[in-house]
């Protein structure tokens, strides 16, 4: 008789604590809600275009770098920053990473991009996980092995600079800014 | 960067053609799904849908003049 009531129980909690903990946790404001959470690692002109346009969309976000003075724009512009190194402890505890949905590196450095997707790809996994095309991966010297480094998350800056240079010299292009605002 | 809305008057085919050189960079959806650059390569039109793209300004084509109002949100 014990063994069935036992068995039953459990089944029961789980069942019930299944069903209505993330209810609960959004009633007490205790979860992040829906929305994905994005953490941008580089505070170069696109990471922080981007973050800036997360932000204005409700997403939350955050932009780390390891370099104060390339967060000014980012803080300028209200976008929550963190200055230090993603991968250290510290920012571990800080940013409490598993609230996050998905990591982009837009760093400069394209070996810190890698080291930094390859690093917490099993936090995030590996499809919420990307880095900038690196500009010579497609060269079988530069070819990383697949256990490295994010997914591309798009062409370069050399793709974005072609396309607003050529855009600039066939449209007239004079008020948006410039490829030079792009690191 | 720009982000713009997709919506019926304003259909993803629209925006194409009024900005052939557009980088789409991420979308987000009505609810609040965020897709980013590599699993947009079969993109389709969804209603309310928002497109983070880069873009230079609209050409001074008057058959490419963009979207109806507040339909470019930044």
């Amino acid at each position: 008789m014990m063994a069935p009531l036992a068995f039953g129980l459990v089944a029961v909690t789980v069942v019930l604590h299944g069903f209505t903990l993330t209810p609960v946790a959004r009633a007490l404001g205790l979860s992040g809600g829906d929305a994905p959470c994005v953490l941008i690692v580089g505070g170069t002109s696109l990471g922080t275009q981007l973050g800036a346009l997360l932000r204005d969309l409700d997403v939350p976000v955050v932009i780390s770098d390891t370099n104060h003075r390339n967060l000014r724009s980012a803080r300028n512009l209200g976008v929550p920053v963190l200055y230090g190194d993603v991968l250290s402890e510290a920012a571990e505890h800080i940013l409490e990473l598993h609230r996050y949905d998905h990591l982009i590196a837009l760093s400069e450095n394209e070996a810190y991009n890698t080291l930094v997707t390859t690093d917490l790809a099993p936090e995030f996994g590996r499809n919420n996980i990307f880095q900038l095309r690196r500009d010579r991966e497609h060269s079988s010297r530069y070819e990383l092995p697949s256990t490295l480094g994010g997914r591309a998350f798009f062409w370069g800056m050399k793709r974005i600079l072609v396309v607003w240079t050529k855009s600039c010299w066939i449209g007239g292009w004079s008020s948006h800014g410039s490829a030079r605002n792009i690191h | 960067m720009v982000v713009t809305r997709i919506s019926a008057e304003y259909p993803l085919e629209r925006i194409q053609h009024d900005r052939p050189e557009a980088v789409i960079v991420a979308t987000l959806d009505e609810k609040a799904r965020l897709k980013l650059a590599p699993d947009l390569e079969k993109l389709t039109s969804a209603d309310g849908m928002r497109i983070l793209h880069f873009s230079p300004p609209l050409s001074t084509d008057p058959d490419r003049q963009g979207g109806p109002k507040d339909t470019i949100l930044h």
